[in-house]
Parts: structure tokens; C-alpha cells; sequence
């Protein structure tokens, strides 16, 4: 209470010195009503044991009588309290008090507003933005009142998910809320929603650096970019005013049709125009943005929900920003209009229905970001971006932490880090061992390797994706070369990656790599990382990924969701079908793998069996087999088919497993390695194959399977018994020469033929360590 | 047994046995060249990041130095065991002795996975290695050299720790050491190098129009990439097609060499390069051209595909592109091998210059490295041909015949045999 140290209690009131009295002025500068003051005072002097109401209730009488007036009682009881108050508390603390008193006046206003259904939304913004104005002070409001208005408001302006809000009402202030309603671009006197996308950046943020008890170790680190949010009435207004309403009961048609309406309603969305009010909102905000390049993101009311996350599935759009007010009108209103166009597309139909999703209206609300990064020649892009995952599902070694997560790391924007494209390569980083690689000579770290940024090129308004090399080049004149790219590119001598003191004037092809390998070896980036993840993770009570960019030494969180792999087959949760008859399974897993995972009906397996295997006697034949099974490989191209052998598949040593190459697998949807004990060797399995970053790309699952554990089940009599389809796929003078000599080792199960017209379900139950294959 | 078919030291001793045939050794000769003269196996504790001790096997096997101090490179490999160092260190035997440089065999490795090691704890175990054998190291005794997952850091690395230990300046202990402690020029491309000089002579034997010359290169990675420059470059000759893990292209009138390096090192691949069309790697060694560089992979060339090689040379620039049945196919269709220890034995040649360098603590230019490495190809290629053609055997067996009787000579004079 005294921050000078001296005794409070001494307090002499025939001294109290001029401060207070000016104090005295300050609560009563203008007309209030002293009642509001009162009843916190009140509280703070019980907290603190200063005060007994029911001393006081006896006592106010008796001042009131001392002094004659006993008609007004009640002016003598505030008398008292304020006199208790200026007696034992300094004037800092007398301060606060003040404006704890004044915050709690207005939270009250709110919260009587709220309780009435049809509250008056603009009134309740005025009342927020006096609330938000007024100093945050060192004491908060009860918490039953500050909750119970955040989760109204959260309700009714951002998100109504009952898990979002029940994690939100503990970090969204009513400041915060405040700061997001005066960004929200929406109808006056109404309450959109700003969707699921938008809501899990602000509320990630929030966990990170929270308004109140704020966190100087992320705030040193991160740093929000502008975001605006266009809320869901001005989705219905759109609606409403193109007299598009028939839109919504389209999705209750079957996919065919769905389909055949699309060019059409494509164009018709295109044609579409926004009530002038709405575009003057828009040009307003184009005035506060400027001319930065923007994102504009769909944030729809189910997008990044729990449960249900439409990865990918509405479209998002980079724009350049560029140009003429009007020019700049254009481009956004144009690319709003795509993205509310995305959620009547085909695939997110049948996605919404196999989710049980079709009944709930959907609505598309829009995030318009900044784009992170800085004006580099005439492109503009950050210095890196990427995705992040709390859990890492690639544990391919042992010094690997499932828990301490995985990023995917990329120079310029986090488009490719986000989509697979297959032959260029993000950075996979371990966050417990981030340099290791599974890719072990140089050779091969060079080639798994980012070799194109995703950059937006402000000329020709566009995103093109540059050679690193050529960007760089290009780009030396604008940059300071050790402090933008020193961290992600290395420079390759003596076959090595090297960080020299001097940077190359001209970069060659072949002389540098995306590396990452400094930010990596400062360990302080990986640690932050792991730090966060693993607080977004406890905070929202299941694993989470996030999508961030990085800039200036400033990182970036824009979208934080439920853990979704990045993955057609990942799950949060895989629960394993009950009772399943033992006959029907083929094997189950207790080990060596993470993530949860499910895929269903799978027709096909290539089964290299390992008696078979260990029989061939010479290196020529085990060479065969890798061929074969290139060979099924290709033949099988448009099927849904797994991969099992024994040991490690991919390895150099042909006694291990079958030497194949990624182009002998690659359309294969899941790797088994069988590691099974034969008499000369127990096969070693192992995820570090060379061609590890293929598979990861590819989504291509990896297993190991132990028959030899105990409880476990490995139906190895079905797999040598079922007879081979592969004379199906193939003309028979061929399959005799070359592959029927070969049936006992290397065969193509067709369960549909071997399993009674029954297909493989393949669950994986990471967080219980149970997987099982089995027949339905 | 299976395992014992395919176990590398029994290969490598019966391929030396097929030499001492065809040369007649004596078995005492024979038993001593069939064997290691000298192994070492040591247990390496090593302290890892988290502060637990991991202990590894470590390897150094010194075949036979009667022709001088021993070389060959260190593995670490997960599966690096004893017998395929031994193997190794045979066939690096017979590389020295076919290029005729005064060293010996050797070869070492350490059984660990790299890709799970840190730096650091690649650094302490290859600081670990050399206390373990640094005594039987030296530029007299055997000089070690980078192999699989062993880098010129950990060459530098280990320099370091031998230097400390001995307290003096040793830069030759070791070679493929980066150029700025020591390295020599020309390492970079010496493999390919030395195969396209073997190329030239074949040539010249075989009568072939340098000019008029195709070639097409399986394996565009750094030596089919040089493959195909230095052919260019020395003999004029076109490469039609060239290929990686993930497709080839061809054009028979041509790549425009420079260019496919650039996309391949641009792109990380050859395919999609203009210009020409794709091509799998299967029908690339099939293709109807002068030369064919087999330079990535082992067990390309096979029993079932060797009978339609068409190419009039084979150069291995890889390690074991071909099975021992398609050597058979080859040299019965009249396709000239260049068996791949006479092939690639640039590399040793420059590792060997290396070490020259690092004696005299003077280092040669570019250009002389280039001259001298020339020399010692043609020299060895043209030894090997004519024993191919005056006792009627593939250049692979000749190329044995003539090591293993230089080794076997050294051994006699020293009065060990």
C-alpha cells in the first residue's frame, strides 16, 4: 500500500496532506453518483479487514445522530467508508480504486444491457469502448462479472462454439474485445460473427499475450498483424441483396448435380454486387490498410472449429494491393466474392456431408490481413513462414519427442509449406533435435531441399514462385544480405553447408541451399517454439497446429487450430472398433508409431513375405523382387493399395529389406515394415529411409509391425495363403516369366478375392498404442 | 546359406581367387593376400548432448601394406560391420595397385546412424575414433580418407585430434580435407575425371571415332554431372540421355550438357528439362549409344538386362553397377567394361596427390593435377588392356590379374612370401 516504505497506520488526518485532498476532488469531478463508488470501496475494506459491515451498519446511525442528521443516515455511512479509505491507503492505491470503481459502473451498465435479448448492440460498443478507455489499472473486476460478460460478448460478436467459448472467457478481455468489435466490418445495430478462423488467431494470440498480465517473454518474440474482420451479416447482406437465396438448399442435392451448377453459380457470385453502404465500409478500410498487400482469408462459422477443421477447403487469396483506390476496391471486393463463393463448391459439400455437417447453415465471414513480410525489389514476402504442430507424428528417432512437436519451415510466404507440392521440399524440423535430418549425406540433404519461394510480385500483382537463386540475385541490391537470409540459406563448399563471413556476390544454382541451419542452431528459436506449441496445447486441452510467418525478428502467429495433420489419414482421436472378431483381424500394433490414424477399404496389398525373402539365394533375385514391386506399384496407380515386407524397406544392405526406390512405392497409401526375427537376423526398422521426405510429402503412411511382441495378433498363415491378383493387372506371357516364379515372395493380395468381398480397415490408435488391421 | 552367398568379404576373396587362378600363386601368396594383415576393432564411449555415454564399435582394417602405407576411407554406417570393411579394404588393395600409386588397402568405419548423431556428437565421436586408432595412423602407417556419411568436416576434425595428440602438424594423416587445411584442387571432379580419361583410351583401342561418340549417364549426381561435362570438354562426345531417382531424358541429337546441369541443380532433378523427352532409367541402359556411365546406384546392370545393352563401352563409375552373371553377358556380347575399380580410381589417385601436397607442404595448381592424374589413368588402362587381350579376359578380371600380381610382387620382395 506504501510504496515509500513509511507506516500506514500512523495516519494523522489532521495532516493528510494536500494530495489527498485533491484526491477528494478527483472522485468528485464531476456529477457521479457517489453510490458507485461506495459499493467497492466497501468491498475493498472488507477484503483487507478494515471494515465490518455490521460494525458499520450500527455505527453510521450513531455518527448520524452525533451530528444531528439522522434523516440522512446513509450519507454518514459514505462518509465513513471514504473516510477509511483515504486514512489507510496511499494514493496510488486510492487511484486504482477509484478506477476500479468506474470500470465496475460500466460493467455493470453491460451486463444489464446483455441480459436483454435484444439488447442495443451500438450501446453496448459505446459502453465497451468507455470501459476500454478507461486505464487497465492494477485491481480487475470480480471475475463472475468479467467472465459472464466475456462469454456473452464472445458469444455474440466472435464465435459461439461452447468449447471456444469456454476456453476464450478465461483470455479475451472486454478490451480485447472491444480493440476486435471496432475492426469488424459489419451491418450498425447487428451482431455478425467473425468466424472460426479468425477466432482461433485472436484467441491463440490472446494465450500467448494476454492484455492483462502480460508476458514479456513472447511479447519480446511475437507481434500481431493487422487483421480486419468482414462479420457474417455482411455475408446474408450480400445474399439478400443479389437475391441469392436459393444458394443455401443447393447442398441438398446430390453430388452430380452440385456439380453441374457450379460454373454457373460461380459466374453469378462474380456478378454480384455489395449494397453501397458496404462498399463505402470498404473503402474505409482499404483508406487504414494502405497499400500493403493483403490475405484474404475465409474464417466461415465452422472453419477451425473443434471437431471439425475444413483444412484447406475454403479458398484464402493473396492480393497485391496495388494500383488506384478504386483499382485496389476492385481486386478485394472481387476476391471477398471467390471466397464466399468457396463454400458452395462440390468438395466442400461432400466434405460437410461426411462430417454430418450439411443441416448447419453455414456462413462465411472474412479475415483481411497485412501480409507479414517487407518489400524486397518488387516483391513483397517474409523472411519465413511455416507451420507448426504441438505433437510431431514423425518420430523417426529416438532422440524425437512426439510431444515436443514439428514444424514445416519455408523461405518467403507459408503456401508451400502448407500445400504438398511435391517435388521441392520444406523444412521438416524436429523441435527436440531440430538439425537432424533423415536424410544422411549431402547429396540427399541438397536434394530434399527448398528450392522455390512463394512470393507476391507487386508489379504484376500476382504470386509467382522464384528460384531462390534468382530472387536473391535479384533481389541483393534491396536486402541486407546477412541479416534477411543468412538464417536460411547456406552456401555449399567442399560438399558441405557452410555459413562463410562473406556472402557471394552473385549466387549459383547448386552453391547455395535453404537450409535453415542457422536459425536452427541457435537454439532459442526451437525452444520458443516448443514452449508455445506446448502452451496452446495445455491451454486448449488437445494438440493444436499453427500456421505462422516471421519477420524482422518477429514471429507471427496467424491461425492456430486443433491438431490436424496436414494429412488425409490423421486423426485427433481414433477410437478402435470394439469386439472385433479375432478371425477378422490381420494384425494388430502396439509400438513404434504416432499419430492416429485411420484409412478404410483398402483393396490391395503388395506382400513381400519374409521366409520368402530370406530364401532367394542370390542378390540378383532379391533384386527382382524390388522390381516386381515397382511394377505392382504402377499397375495399381489408380488403386487404393498398402505396402508389407519385411525389415526396411528402401535399404542399401538387400539382406535388410527390398531395395526400392520412391518411385516403386509412391502410390502406395501406407509402408509396413514387418520386423520379425528369422533365423539369421532381426530386421531393424526404420523411418530414416533416404527417401523419408518423399513419403512425409506424399502422405504416405509409415508402420512397423512387431509379430514377435507378445499380445499381439500377425495372421501370417492368411497373408502366405491368399492367392495373388497380380496375373489380373498383367498379360499372362509376362506374368508367367517374370513374376509367377516369384508368387511365394512377392505377391498382390486382392481382399476382395482373398477376404470374402471383404476390405481392410486399417485403425490406428496413437494415444493408446493399439493399432489394428482388420477385414470388414 | 544365403547370407553367406552374399557376404562381401567372401565376394572379394573370390574374386581374388579367380586372379590367382588365371596368375598361378602359390598358396602361401594366396593365403596371405585372402586375409587382412592387420585389424583393429575398438569400443568407442562417447558423451551424447543429453549427458548419457553411448558406446560404439569402431573399425580399421590395414589389408596389406607391401606396396606402402596403407588408404582407404571411413564409413559410418548402421550397418558397417567387420566383414564388409574387410571387403573394402581388399578392394581398395587392388585400386592402389592398379593406378600404381605406392600405397597399400585399408578401411575403416564405425557402426552409428549419422543422421541421429548431433554435431557435437559427430565431432566427439570422430575425435573418439582417432584416440582409438590414432597410433597405427600416420602418413607412414595408413592414411584414412572420406567414405559413406563421413564428411571433409569430420576429416578436418579428425586431422585435429591426431595433430594434438602428436603435437605437430600431420596435415597428411588424413585426405578430403577441406581445401583451406590442406585439401588439394581437383578433388571435386577427380572420379569423373578419371573416367573419362579411360573412355579416351578406350577409344584409341577400340578404334572409335571420339567425334562421332554418344553417351547417356545413369546417376546425374555429382559424378555423372562432371561425367558428362568432362566428355564434352576432352572428347567432343555428346550425352544423349541422363537420368536420377526420379526420371531421365534423352535426345538423340544431343543435351545441351551445361544447361541440364543447371536445371538439375536448379530444379534438383533432370526431368522437365527442355528440349528433350523423358526416358526411364531401365530403357536408358538400353539405349543404342557409344558409352553408357552407370554412376549412382549398385546392381543396375543384371542377368536379366545385360543382353540388351547395346552401348559398345560400359564405364563404372559407380561402385558394383553390374552383377557378376551380367559380366559374363557383357564380355561375351562384346561390350568393353571398364570395370569400376579401374574407373573411378580418380578418386584415389587425387587423395593420393593430396597427401604428396601435404609431404612436401607445397601444393600443385589446377592444372598440374589435371596432368598427373592423366597420367596415371592412361597409364593403369592401358596395363589393363593389353592383359584383357593377351590372355582373352574381361578388363575386370585383368584389372584384378594385374593388381594382385603387383601385390603379390611387393610381397615377394620383402621376402614375406
Amino acid at each position: 500500500m506504501d510504496t515509500n516504505g513509511t507506516d500506514t497506520n500512523s495516519t494523522d488526518t489532521s495532516g493528510m496532506d494536500i494530495e489527498k485532498h485533491l484526491l477528494y476532488q478527483h472522485l468528485f469531478r464531476e456529477e457521479v453518483n457517489i453510490q458507485d463508488f461506495i459499493k467497492t470501496f466497501q468491498a475493498i475494506l472488507e477484503r483487507d479487514g478494515l471494515l465490518d459491515s455490521l460494525e458499520l451498519e450500527s455505527r453510521a446511525p450513531c455518527l448520524a445522530r452525533e451530528f444531528e442528521d439522522e434523516e440522512n443516515c446513509e450519507k454518514y455511512h459514505n462518509a465513513y467508508v471514504i473516510k477509511t479509505i483515504f486514512e489507510n491507503y496511499e494514493r496510488e492505491d486510492i487511484l486504482d480504486y477509484i478506477n476500479l470503481a468506474q470500470k465496475e459502473k460500466l460493467a455493470r451498465k453491460i451486463w444489464n444491457h446483455l441480459q436483454n435479448e435484444n439488447y442495443n448492440s451500438e450501446e453496448v460498443k459505446r459502453l465497451l469502448s468507455d470501459f476500454s478507455r478507461l486505464p487497465i489499472g492494477r485491481s480487475q473486476l470480480s471475475e463472475n462479472l468479467a467472465i459472464g460478460i466475456r462469454v456473452n460478448l464472445i458469444n455474440d460478436f466472435i464465435n459461439n462454439n461452447l468449447h471456444f467459448v469456454g476456453i476464450a472467457k478465461n483470455y479475451i478481455t472486454m478490451r480485447d474485445i472491444n480493440d476486435i468489435i471496432k475492426r469488424i466490418i459489419g451491418a450498425s445495430n447487428s451482431r455478425g460473427k467473425i468466424g472460426g478462423k479468425s477466432a482461433g488467431m485472436l484467441l491463440a494470440n490472446r494465450v500467448l499475450m494476454p492484455a492483462i498480465q502480460r508476458r514479456p517473454e513472447y511479447e519480446e518474440f511475437m507481434k500481431e498483424t493487422t487483421s480486419y474482420f468482414i462479420d457474417s451479416r455482411i455475408f446474408s447482406v450480400f445474399i439478400e441483396h443479389n437475391s441469392l437465396e436459393e444458394v443455401h438448399s443447393l447442398k441438398y442435392l446430390d453430388h452430380d448435380d452440385i456439380d453441374k451448377q457450379q460454373e454457373v453459380l460461380y459466374a453469378s457470385f462474380l456478378r454480384a454486387t455489395f449494397p453501397q453502404w458496404v462498399m463505402t465500409k470498404f473503402r474505409t478500410l482499404l483508406r487504414e490498410l494502405n497499400d500493403t498487400p493483403l490475405i484474404i482469408r475465409s474464417s466461415s462459422l465452422l472453419e477451425d472449429n473443434f471437431g471439425a477443421p475444413f483444412y484447406g477447403k475454403y479458398d484464402s487469396f493473396f492480393i497485391a494491393n496495388q494500383g488506384s483506390e478504386d483499382e485496389r476496391l476492385d481486386e478485394l471486393v472481387e476476391t471477398i466474392k471467390k471466397v464466399y463463393y468457396s463454400i458452395f463448391r462440390t468438395s466442400v459439400i461432400a466434405y460437410r456431408r461426411d462430417k454430418n455437417l450439411l443441416d448447419f447453415k453455414e456462413i462465411m465471414c472474412i479475415l483481411v490481413q497485412k501480409v507479414v513480410g517487407k518489400q524486397y525489389g518488387k516483391y513483397w514476402f517474409p523472411a519465413f513462414a511455416g507451420v507448426a504442430f504441438s505433437r510431431n507424428i514423425y518420430t523417426w528417432n529416438e532422440k524425437i519427442r512426439e510431444e515436443e512437436g514439428m514444424l514445416r519451415l519455408v523461405m518467403g510466404l507459408g503456401t508451400r509449406a502448407v500445400d504438398r507440392v511435391g517435388d521441392d521440399y520444406p523444412r521438416i524440423v524436429s523441435l527436440s533435435a531440430p538439425l537432424l535430418r533423415p536424410e544422411g549425406s549431402f547429396e540427399d540433404q541438397f536434394k530434399y531441399s527448398q528450392r522455390y519461394v512463394d512470393v507476391l510480385n507487386l508489379e504484376n500483382r500476382s504470386i509467382e514462385s522464384v528460384h531462390f537463386v534468382d530472387l536473391i540475385n535479384e533481389i541483393r541490391d534491396t536486402i541486407d544480405p546477412h541479416a534477411d537470409f543468412s538464417y536460411a540459406v547456406s552456401q555449399i563448399e567442399d560438399e558441405q553447408f557452410v555459413n562463410p563471413l562473406l556472402v557471394p556476390g552473385r549466387y549459383e544454382y547448386g552453391s547455395a541451399a535453404i537450409t535453415f541451419d542457422t536459425l536452427l542452431r541457435d537454439k532459442k528459436f526451437c525452444r520458443r517454439m516448443i514452449a508455445l506449441l506446448n502452451e496452446l496445447e495445455t491451454v486448449y486441452k488437445t494438440p493444436v497446429d499453427i500456421e505462422f510467418a516471421y519477420q524482422d525478428e518477429k514471429f507471427y502467429l496467424l491461425q492456430c487450430r486443433p491438431l490436424f495433420q496436414n494429412s488425409t489419414y490423421f486423426q485427433k482421436e481414433v477410437s478402435i472398433p470394439r469386439n472385433l472378431p479375432e478371425e477378422d483381424i490381420l494384425f494388430t500394433v502396439r509400438r513404434g508409431f504416432s499419430g492416429n490414424v485411420i484409412v478404410e477399404d483398402i483393396r490391395y496389398m503388395i506382400y513381400v513375405d519374409a521366409d520368402g525373402y530370406a530364401s532367394l539365394s542370390t542378390e540378383h533375385e532379391k533384386l527382382h523382387i524390388a522390381r516386381l514391386v515397382g511394377l505392382f506399384n504402377r499397375k495399381l496407380k489408380n488403386e487404393k493399395f498398402i505396402l508389407m515386407g519385411p525389415g526396411r524397406w528402401g535399404s542399401n544392405n538387400i539382406n535388410l529389406g527390398v531395395k526400392v526406390s520412391y518411385g516403386d512405392i509412391n502410390n502406395s497409401r501406407m509402408i509396413i515394415e514387418v520386423a520379425k526375427k528369422t533365423a539369421d537376423y532381426v530386421p531393424e526398422v526404420s523411418y530414416g529411409t533416404h527417401f523419408f521426405q518423399d513419403l512425409v510429402e506424399a502422405d504416405i503412411i509409415y508402420l512397423p509391425v512387431y509379430p514377435d511382441d507378445e499380445e499381439v495378433i500377425y495372421q501370417e498363415d492368411f497373408l502366405k495363403s491368399a492367392p495373388t491378383a497380380a496375373d489380373d493387372f498383367l498379360d499372362t506371357g509376362r506374368y508367367k516369366q517374370e513374376v509367377a516364379p516369384y508368387d511365394h515372395v512377392v505377391k498382390l493380395i486382392d481382399f476382395r478375392n482373398a477376404g470374402a468381398e471383404r476390405l481392410l480397415q486399417m485403425y490406428l490408435d496413437a494415444d493408446n498404442k493399439h493399432g489394428v488391421a482388420f477385414l470388414q | 546359406m544365403s547370407n553367406e552367398q552374399l557376404n562381401p568379404f567372401a565376394i572379394a576373396q573370390s574374386q581374388l581367387d579367380t586372379a590367382a587362378d588365371i596368375l598361378g600363386l602359390d598358396d602361401s601368396t594366396r593365403q596371405l593376400l585372402r586375409e587382412p594383415m592387420r585389424e583393429f576393432v575398438v569400443t568407442i564411449p562417447v558423451k551424447m548432448d543429453d549427458g548419457s555415454t553411448k558406446v560404439f564399435k569402431g573399425y580399421r582394417v590395414q589389408y596389406n601394406n607391401s606396396r606402402g602405407p596403407t588408404k582407404g576411407g571411413l564409413r559410418w554406417h548402421p550397418d558397417e560391420n567387420i566383414d564388409t570393411v574387410r571387403a573394402l579394404a581388399a578392394w581398395m588393395t587392388w585400386k592402389t595397385a592398379i593406378v600404381d600409386i605406392p600405397l597399400g588397402g585399408g578401411k575403416g568405419g564405425v557402426t552409428c546412424n549419422p543422421k541421429e548423431l548431433s554435431e557435437t556428437e559427430k565431432e566427439r565421436l570422430a575425435r573418439g575414433y582417432i584416440r582409438a586408432v590414432g597410433k597405427i595412423l600416420g602418413v607412414t602407417q595408413d592414411v584414412p580418407a572420406p567414405d559413406v556419411y563421413t564428411t571433409p568436416q569430420i576429416m578436418a576434425w579428425m586431422m585435429d585430434e591426431y595433430e594434438t595428440l602428436r603435437g605437430e602438424a600431420h596435415p597428411g594423416v588424413i585426405t578430403g580435407k577441406p581445401i583451406g587445411i590442406g585439401g588439394s584442387q581437383g578433388r571435386g571432379d577427380a572420379t569423373a575425371r578419371g573416367g573419362v580419361y579411360t573412355v579416351r583410351e578406350a577409344f584409341k583401342a577400340l578404334n572409335i571415332d571420339a567425334s562421332k561418340a554418344t553417351c547417356a549417364i545413369q546417376g546425374f549426381g555429382n559424378a555423372g554431372q562432371h561425367a558428362a561435362k568432362i566428355s564434352k570438354e576432352l572428347l567432343g562426345m555428346k550425352t544423349v540421355a541422363a537420368s536420377d531417382s526420379k526420371g531421365g531424358v534423352y535426345n538423340k541429337n544431343g543435351l545441351d550438357v551445361d544447361a541440364l546441369v543447371e536445371h538439375k541443380l536448379k530444379t534438383g532433378s533432370v526431368v522437365g528439362f527442355s528440349g528433350a523427352d523423358s526416358i526411364s532409367n531401365e530403357d536408358l541402359l538400353e539405349l543404342d549409344t557409344t558409352v553408357i556411365f552407370p554412376a549412382a546406384l549398385e546392381n543396375v546392370i543384371t542377368g536379366s538386362n545385360a543382353k540388351n545393352i547395346k552401348a559398345n563401352i560400359v564405364c563404372e563409375l559407380a561402385n558394383g553397377p553390374s552383377t557378376p552373371d551380367a559380366d559374363d553377358i557383357l564380355y561375351d556380347n562384346g561390350v568393353f567394361v571398364i570395370p569400376d575399380f579401374l574407373a573411378n580410381a580418380g578418386g584415389v589417385t587425387v587423395s593420393y596427390f593430396e597427401q604428396v601436397q601435404n609431404t612436401y607442404n607445397y601444393y600443385w595448381t589446377l592444372e598440374q593435377i589435371h596432368e598427373q592424374l592423366d597420367r596415371k589413368m592412361t597409364h593403369a588402362f592401358k596395363g589393363t588392356y593389353e592383359v584383357s587381350k593377351s590372355k582373352s579376359i574381361n578388363m575386370r578380371k585383368a584389372a584384378y590379374v594385374i593388381s594382385v600380381d603387383r601385390v603379390a610382387k611387393a610381397c615377394k620382395l620383402r621376402g614375406w612370401v
